[in-house]
This record gives C-alpha cells, sequence and structure tokens, in this order.
C-alpha cells in the first residue's frame, strides 16, 4: 500500500527545488506568517468546510481548507500538501486570518502522552548514559 | 502592453555596400581599358562593334571616318552603362536585402540586357554574400545558444540550492526571506536565458512531468516576472495543460504577464483568467496601461500569433524579446495567441490552448497514500461531513506539484462520488465509526492515542519474543530512519524495564481500540494512519 504511495512521494518532494511554482509565488511573498502562534503542532479545522474561498484563492490554499475538514496539525498537512512547513505555516495564517481555519494550539489532553508514557522516556533516556 | 517588436531594421552593412562599389569602380575600369578587357565586359557592345575591337583601339577613344560610328557608339555605351546601373541599383535595393533577410532572392532585373559574364559576377557576389551571412548567424547562434544555456543552467543551480537551503532551515523567516528573493532573481534569470535560446531557435530542454492546471501555469509563469505580486489569477481550476506543452505555456504566459506589468501602472493589478472552452482553454490576461496604438497593436498581433518570426537579432537595440518569443511558441505548438483591446483599457491577450494539448485535473485528492479511499467504513461515515466541501471545490487538490500525475488520474472525472473518498481517506483512519460533523476533534482524539497504540501493539511481539527480529513486523512501510530510531528506543525500553511496561501502558480505554486496529475491519483505517503519520514523521525530520 504504501510501497505504491512511496515512490511518488520520493519523486516529486525531491525536486522540490525544481517545481515550476516556485515558493515565493506560493506564498505571494511572504516568509513569516501573520500570527506567530502557528507551529508545526498547531491543530487546524475548518469551522465550516462549505464556506467557499475568495475565487482568487490558490489550489494550495483551497485543499488545505479542505484537508482540515478534520482536526489536522499542520504539519501533517504540510506532508499532504508536500510543501516545506514555513510555507504551509504562512498559508494557514492568512486561512486563519481570513476566518477559514480555526487554529487550537497543543494536542488536546486525550492525546497528550500520560505520564507513564513520559515516565518511560525518562527512564530511558536515563538508562543511556 | 506597449511593447511592440520593432520591424525588423536592416540595412547593409557598410562592407557590402563596399563590395558593390568596389565592383562598380571594377566595371568602370573596364569599360576604361583597351579592348582584350572590354571584351569580357559589354557582350553587345563586343557583338555589334567588331571592327573596333579588330582595330585594338579603345572604343571610346576610337575616331573612325565614319562620323556616326562615334555617335551610335556613345548611344550604345550609354544604353549600356544605363542597363549595368539599373542593374546595379536593382541588386542594392532589391536582391541584397532580400539575401541578408535570408528571404528568397529574386533573379537579375533583365539578365538579358547583361554580358553573361557581367551577370556571372554579380550572381557569384550575391551567393558569397549569402553564404558567408549564413555562416556568420550560424555560429553567432550557436554561441548564443551555448551561452545561454550556461547561464540558465547556472541559474537553476542557485534555484535549487536556495530551495535546499530554505528546507534545511525551516523555522527562519529571514534565511527563508532571503532564499526567495534569490530564488526569484535567478527564476528571471533563467526566464531571459531560456527567451534568448528560443529566439536562436533552440527549444527548452526542460520538461515537467505531469499535467499542471492552467491556473498554475499562470501562477509559475507570474514567478517568472518581477512584479509577481500584482498578478491576479482566477478561473477554472481543473483545466490542465499536457506536459509536454508545460514549460512552453510557462514561457509564453510569462513573457505576456512580463508586458502587462512592465507597461501599466507599477500599482495596478494584472488579471489572469482560465476557463475551458469548447476548442479547449482560454486564458486572458488584461493590463490596465495605455494600450497600443492602431499600429503598433496590427504589428504585435502579426508577431505574437507566429505569423512573423522575429529572430534574435531582429529584436532591435533595445531588445524585446516578449512578443517575439511568445510567437515563436505558438507557431511550434499550435497556440492561438491574441491581443486586443481590454475593457481594462490596456490590452487583453488571450492564448487559446486547443483541446489536444489539454487535460483534466478533476481530482481534489491530497497526496495520500490514495488506496484506504475505496475502504468500506469510511465512506459512509465522513460524507455528509465531506460532502460539502469537496462539491463547490473543484479544488481539485494542489496538483501544481509535479508529480501529481499519479494522484490526478485524469480517467477519474469530476465525479461526486469520486471526490469525496480522498478526503475520506484523509481523515478516515484516525476517525471512529459514526463521526458526526460536531465531532472531528473525537476524531482527532483519538487519533494520536491510537497511533502510540500502534506503537505499544509492536512492542508486544518484542516483548514475547525479546530475541526475534522484531523489526520486519513493524517496518511494513519504508523503513524510514526515524521509525527505525522509534523501535530502537522501544526496544531500549523493553530491555530496561522489562516489568511493567506493555501490560501497564494498555489502559483499559485504549485496549479495545489496539485490538480493534489488529483485528477488525478498521485495521485498513490503522494502516494508513501509521503510513501518514510515519510519513509526516519524514517529512518533519526533512524539515528539521
Amino acid at each position: 500500500m504504501s510501497g505504491s504511495g512511496e515512490p511518488d512521494r520520493h519523486q516529486f518532494s525531491q525536486p522540490f527545488g525544481a517545481r515550476p511554482l516556485r515558493p515565493y509565488v506560493i506564498t505571494r511573498g511572504r516568509a513569516r506568517a501573520t500570527r506567530n502562534t502557528v507551529g508545526v503542532e498547531t491543530l487546524l479545522i475548518a469551522p465550516d468546510p462549505t464556506r467557499e474561498l475568495p475565487v482568487t484563492a490558490s489550489r494550495e490554499e483551497r485543499a488545505l481548507v479542505r484537508m482540515c475538514g478534520r482536526l489536522l496539525s499542520l504539519v501533517e498537512a504540510a506532508a499532504h500538501l508536500d510543501l516545506p512547513v514555513s510555507l504551509v505555516s504562512v498559508l494557514a495564517s492568512d486561512l486563519i486570518d481570513a476566518g477559514y481555519l480555526t487554529a487550537r494550539s497543543g494536542a488536546p489532553r486525550q492525546a497528550a502522552p500520560d505520564s507513564q508514557l513520559l515516565q518511560e522516556v525518562l527512564h530511558g533516556l536515563r538508562g543511556i548514559r | 502592453m506597449t511593447s511592440a517588436a520593432r520591424p525588423p531594421r536592416r540595412s547593409p552593412s557598410p562592407w557590402l555596400v563596399g563590395a558593390l562599389v568596389a565592383g562598380a569602380a571594377a566595371w568602370a575600369r573596364h569599360r576604361s581599358a583597351p579592348w582584350p578587357d572590354t571584351q569580357h565586359l559589354g557582350g553587345s557592345w563586343a557583338r555589334i562593334d567588331p571592327p573596333a575591337s579588330r582595330t585594338g583601339n579603345p572604343p571610346v577613344l576610337s575616331a573612325g571616318p565614319d562620323p556616326t560610328a562615334p555617335e551610335a557608339e556613345a548611344a550604345r555605351e550609354r544604353r549600356r552603362v544605363a542597363d549595368l546601373q539599373r542593374e546595379l541599383e536593382h541588386m542594392l535595393k532589391v536582391r541584397l536585402p532580400a539575401a541578408l533577410a535570408g528571404t528568397r532572392t529574386p533573379g537579375a532585373d533583365r539578365p538579358d540586357d547583361l554580358a553573361p559574364e557581367t551577370a556571372a559576377l554579380l550572381e557569384e557576389m550575391l551567393s558569397q554574400i549569402g553564404t558567408a551571412m549564413l555562416e556568420r548567424e550560424e555560429s553567432r547562434r550557436l554561441a548564443l545558444v551555448e551561452l545561454a544555456s550556461r547561464v540558465q543552467t547556472s541559474a537553476h543551480r542557485i534555484q535549487q540550492a536556495m530551495s535546499g537551503l530554505a528546507e534545511k532551515h525551516p523555522g527562519d523567516p529571514d534565511l527563508l526571506e532571503t532564499t526567495m528573493r534569490v530564488d526569484h532573481a535567478a527564476t528571471q534569470q533563467a526566464r531571459h536565458a531560456q527567451s534568448v535560446k528560443v529566439l536562436c531557435d533552440e527549444w527548452p530542454g526542460q520538461q515537467w512531468p505531469a499535467p499542471l492546471a492552467l491556473v498554475d501555469v499562470a501562477r509559475a509563469a507570474s514567478g517568472r516576472i518581477v512584479a509577481f505580486s500584482r498578478v491576479q489569477v482566477t478561473g477554472d481550476q481543473t483545466v490542465a495543460s499536457v506536459p509536454s506543452v508545460v514549460e512552453p505555456l510557462i514561457h509564453l504566459v510569462a513573457e505576456l504577464l512580463a508586458n502587462a506589468t512592465e507597461y501599466s501602472a507599477p500599482s495596478a493589478p494584472v488579471t489572469v483568467s482560465v476557463r475551458g472552452v469548447q476548442r479547449g482553454a482560454v486564458i486572458e490576461i488584461d493590463d490596465s496601461g495605455f494600450g497600443l496604438d492602431e499600429y503598433r497593436l496590427a504589428e504585435a498581433r502579426e508577431i505574437v500569433s507566429g505569423r512573423r518570426l522575429l529572430n534574435v537579432g531582429d529584436v532591435g537595440e533595445i531588445p524585446q524579446t516578449g512578443f517575439a518569443v511568445v510567437g515563436r511558441f505558438a507557431r511550434r505548438h499550435g497556440l492561438t495567441v491574441d491581443l486586443g483591446m481590454s475593457p481594462y483599457g490596456g490590452v487583453r491577450a488571450v492564448v487559446l490552448v486547443p483541446s489536444r494539448l489539454i487535460e483534466t485535473v478533476a481530482l481534489p485528492a491530497p497526496v495520500l497514500p490514495p488506496e484506504p479511499a475505496p475502504s468500506p467504513v469510511s465512506s459512509p461515515v465522513p460524507n455528509p461531513v465531506l460532502n460539502p466541501a469537496p462539491d463547490p471545490a473543484p479544488n481539485s487538490m494542489f496538483a501544481p506539484t509535479p508529480a501529481p500525475a499519479s494522484t490526478i488520474e485524469p480517467p477519474a472525472a469530476p465525479t461526486a462520488p469520486v471526490t469525496p473518498a480522498p478526503p475520506a481517506s484523509l481523515f478516515e483512519p484516525h476517525t471512529p465509526v459514526g463521526t458526526d460533523p460536531a465531532e472531528p476533534v473525537d476524531g482527532a482524539d483519538v487519533q494520536l492515542p491510537q497511533r502510540r497504540s500502534r506503537r505499544r501493539d509492536q512492542t508486544r511481539p518484542f516483548g514475547g519474543d525479546p530475541a526475534g527480529r522484531p523489526r520486519p513486523v513493524v517496518s511494513t512501510a519504508p523503513a524510514t530512519a526515524p521509525e527505525e530510531a522509534g523501535d530502537w528506543m522501544e526496544r531500549f525500553f523493553e530491555g530496561s524495564q522489562p516489568i511493567p511496561v506493555t501490560p501497564a501502558a494498555d489502559s483499559p480505554t485504549e485496549t479495545p481500540s489496539t485490538d480493534a486496529a489488529v483485528n477488525e475491519p478498521t485495521t485498513n483505517d490503522s494502516d494508513p494512519e501509521g503510513e501518514q503519520s510515519s510519513s509526516t514523521t519524514r517529512k518533519d525530520a526533512a524539515q528539521g
């Protein structure tokens, strides 16, 4: 399953430098997100997926809103879009500003690793020495 | 958009004129030379005046006893001179320019009036000039192509280096901004180099592997001009160009955009709209500049349509290569390009891409493992939620990436049933059955613990069989470095804390979920979930 997906992924994650759509076009020349609260772990969700994006919305933005029909972390979205996280955070910030996306910082309580696991990691790390 | 390429400015070069003058001078010498020479010259004269020739006297100087002879001779002489003069004029005004322009050279004006030798000399001169011109032009062309290629290659290297740099430091906006600037500059450099090559009748070697939506063609094109931020692209998101003309189209549109932005107010937007039409698809570019006057518009239309091809030497001292390049691409790929008045006051450029060069990239499927899409569980569930989104969305996924070939799947007509599926694949793995629109959060909540439980799941075999190589089990997906690291860590835990880990960690609530992942139909779901997360991890790693 993943085997079939893999080669493709590599095929075009490699030549990112040689894509026709340059990064500055995707972000319209901006390197900074409008919100500094949007990080890789920020969870994104489209509050109203039926809301139409403006006609000038790019395909990346449309795809982003679409895939955020369910809660999705920024970094995952970036992976699906096959774009650098930094670019996606710019796009996501715009969409959040415009109200097409909602950000939830941090993972929900349930999703956070339980203390037991953390303990294990701690033990493990200590054990390395 | 006022750049009208000017008409080819061709004046015969000085050395050519010199050659003609020299020829004329030589003729003059012949004319006054004694007969052995003159015999070579004017045939009619030699024929008509044999006695004079036989006497060996220079015909002009001969003063025979017959008073009429000199007059007749003078008359003939004048006619001969006139003939030659006319022929030379014809040469200078008609034949030579034609030879220089590389078009078909017309013949002598009245070849019969000339001595055969003279005519032959003239022909010889013309052919020598033509050959020299051709050779010179060819070598110049090759040199230009070579130089342009080098520039282009180096520009592409810069782009690649910049992309690499940006990907290495994703968290640094300053650096990212700089790489964008450099990338932008390099992209334009590459375009200019490629323009030179195209004008030299050399075609871009660069090809993109996948179809590209025309809206993205326009955006990619905007990336190649200075004022890319003024370009506003709207239109049909599903119409795409076949891979073979992606690069030509990008370049062509870039040149039109360059003209549009250069010849309109610096703050005015340039709008691009894409729409499918009966005979293919149309890209319209409107600027709000002053437009072109009638004459220049007519001229520009000739050029952009490809009806009149301009060479690299024809574009003028202030090279305005744009339209010339557009015309060459249009002619070569059978694109219809036309210019006209824009309702915005400026120029409207219309590119018609014929249907044979058009594909549909309707599928908004994100670049996901496409397999889970058809999974039975998912489709009923997320549909209610996601249908609305995909529907209005001709939102074909961000197909722009070169690779989406696989994702795009032309067969997939933009039918409703297909569309919802991919999103399902996207989220479904995390979704417990019966999710409602309100619940996506829960779904996501579940997803994360699930991931963890999957790991734990895998740890079990380790616990049971610590000696055995558990990894094969784990890495059904290509084990990437982070995954291996994770596995190693887990085994490490096993070693250090053999007693409680696995059983204790599986809290009662979670156990069922892991079971589900293993045994129940949701297996499908858990798998892709794993891939997804793993791919994310990889991406993450790549970013970091």
